[in-house]
């Protein structure tokens, strides 16, 4: 699976349910909140196996799931 | 006839008129005299509607421009502001609306295009609308009449009409989850707010030259009160993009260069282990203010030691108190460990003890606050029957804690029903009504139990119809399809019965006294 969909799924099942239309471009700012981002951080840190920056977590890389996957492609790649 | 809220907008117009009230994400800024001409221009356009002095008016509305200049030009018809909690879940929602019965509704496109899409039953909403263009569907598919900031800048006349409010008349309705187990909508007048600015002011000092980022939403009283006191002091407010980036947030509060930042521990918590606040200390930031309960003794040192020239204050309150009741500052704070501080300027705090008698100092009892600042009452109009005002006019906090020889307040407990998890606050209502539509729950009741990171944790206790075992995750799973995470309870318990009071409602209060005096579990640090 794409990591945009893995991402997708994850949070469409444990963090945001009720936004079943969310997309890949959906702008997380309204559909996450800190404790959410957090569980994000978490997860990604388990399933790809590196560690998120502090730096890192800002909307430039969490803004939107299609955000999201590229910045993991590019630290996955480091 | 003495001051009254909007007079401080118009007085920092004058003084301040080119200088920005407030500045949003993305740079859209307003400065104090269009923010004043515009809102004089709402007024005018409210009171053609018929709406004045003994109205209500709903705001609606996440932080942005349109909601600043609605809210002052409701207070300047003359009419009530009541903040409803945009995230508060739709039964929350509508038993505010219900109760209230404002007469308009500010509504941002946002909200109006959620109510335009849901499938299910509408909220019911006055017919009057204060929007944007953008609302223009919603507001015809339910025939409300339209009013947008555009269109009322455009034609209604400038120039100032007083609405012959007093400083007595309500200015605000804020809701808030006290011990009496539903939403009291708090009425806040003029004079309650503008005693408490001044209290508040004469104790920490700001000035014009001050500023502060304020990343909560302006329906918490916390962020009205950020908003209030800058407008007296003609200080600029910077709104926060949000706070689900505290990294960000600090790169606002660097590029910002604000004085001042004021949130809930959860918010310093996360600045200090989750942005590099230590590393590159915001260099304009003069005070940090917490507000919202204590701040963890070893927090509070990590924040002394990671922005050592920023100030630390802390202050003490209760929505029904408008909402301050004590504050300490930096001077204090290292010598007072544990205090909350002295009260303001004009408010008495005293302890009773449960013969309802002041006890002696040091002695736990129940904190009582009297003075300007204590609210007019309930919109129920049942806030003595309740017990919250007592015969001579005092507000009984329904927390525990006790006086030092130096006047400082300690607290040891808290009573309030109303759940602060990670800098929200929530009502515990409105996740119970979503958890109990659940087909398998009989009785639920939800509390907030202490917890280091979040403040409090969401936990919900439920008792169960017959049937084949359950798997808890169920229950997650299905608040997690209409509530946003912060507000789905970190763990749920099934109980073969839930505490009840005499009158055989829920009882959220002994339930919570049950589950944190056990030794483990939900309640100790490792249970949940």
């Amino acid at each position: 699976m794409a990591i945009s969909d893995e991402l997708l799924t994850y949070i469409k099942t444990e963090l945001a349910a009720n936004s079943p239309d969310m997309d890949a471009e959906t702008n997380l700012g309204g559909v996450v909140d800190s404790t959410a981002v957090m569980e994000i951080v978490v997860w990604i840190e388990g399933k790809y196996g590196f560690d998120v920056e502090i730096d890192d977590i800002v909307p430039d890389n969490f803004g939107s799931v299609a955000k999201l996957a590229a910045y993991i492609e590019t630290r996955r790649k480091t | 006839m003495g001051v009254r809220l909007f007079d401080l907008l118009r007085t920092s117009a004058a003084k301040h008129g080119d200088k920005p009230a407030a500045v949003f994400p993305g740079g859209e800024s307003i400065g104090f005299a269009t923010l004043d001409a515009h809102s004089d221009r709402v007024a005018q356009r409210l009171r053609r509607l018929g709406i004045g002095p003994g109205d209500r008016v709903a705001m609606f509305h996440d932080n942005s421009l349109p909601a600043l200049v609605w809210f002052w030009g409701i207070l300047k018809s003359g009419a009530q502001n009541v903040d409803v909690p945009t995230l508060a879940g739709r039964p929350t929602i509508q038993g505010i609306l219900d109760e209230a019965r404002p007469k308009a509704i500010a509504i941002d496109a946002k909200q109006a295009a959620a109510l335009h899409a849901a499938a299910d039953e509408p909220l019911r909403l006055p017919q009057i609308w204060l929007s944007t263009d953008d609302s223009r569907p919603a507001a015809d598919a339910r025939e409300a009449g339209l009013h947008t900031l555009t269109d009322i800048v455009a034609n209604e006349r400038a120039g100032t009409s007083d609405p012959g409010t007093s400083q007595d008349d309500v200015a605000m309705v804020v809701y808030t989850s006290g011990t009496t187990g539903r939403p009291n909508g708090v009425m806040l007048s003029h004079r309650n707010f503008v005693s408490n600015l001044e209290g508040a002011n004469a104790l920490m000092h700001l000035t014009d030259r001050d500023s502060i980022l304020v990343v909560v939403p302006l329906y918490y009283i916390h962020g009205r009160m950020q908003l209030l006191l800058h407008a007296m002091l003609g200080g600029t407010v910077y709104f926060s993009a949000g706070f689900q980036f505290p990294q960000k947030v600090l790169l606002e509060l660097i590029e910002y260069g604000t004085t001042g930042f004021s949130g809930v521990p959860y918010h310093f918590k996360q600045l200090l282990d989750r942005s590099k606040l230590a590393q590159t200390p915001p260099p304009a930031l003069e005070y940090v203010l917490v507000t919202g309960g204590a701040l963890a003794p070893a927090d509070l040192d990590k924040l002394r030691a990671a922005v050592p020239k920023v100030g630390i204050h802390l202050a003490y309150g209760q929505t029904e108190a408008s909402p301050r009741i004590t504050w300490i500052g930096p001077e204090q704070l290292e010598r007072k460990r544990g205090s909350l501080g002295i009260a303001l300027p004009g408010v008495t705090v005293e302890i009773l003890g449960s013969d309802g008698l002041p006890v002696a100092t040091g002695v736990n009892g129940e904190v009582v606050a009297s003075g300007p600042n204590i609210m007019k009452g309930y919109v129920s109009g049942d806030e003595r029957a309740l017990g919250k005002v007592d015969d001579k006019g005092r507000l009984r906090t329904g927390d525990l804690g006790w006086l030092d020889d130096e006047g400082h307040l300690f607290l040891s407990g808290r009573s309030s029903e109303m759940i602060k998890s990670a800098g929200e606050r929530i009502f515990p209502q409105e996740i119970e009504s979503v958890i109990a539509r659940h087909p398998r729950v009989r009785d639920v009741a939800v509390i907030g139990l202490p917890d280091p990171l979040l403040g409090e944790r969401i936990v919900a206790y439920v008792t169960l119809h017959d049937g084949p075992p359950i798997e808890l995750a169920e229950f997650r799973q299905h608040c997690l399809k209409e509530l946003p995470f912060v507000r789905v309870p970190k763990s749920f318990e099934v109980t073969d019965e839930l505490p009840r009071t005499d009158s055989g409602k829920i009882s959220r209060a002994t339930l919570k006294k049950a589950v944190s005096s056990r030794p483990s579990g939900p309640g100790g640090t490792g249970g949940g």
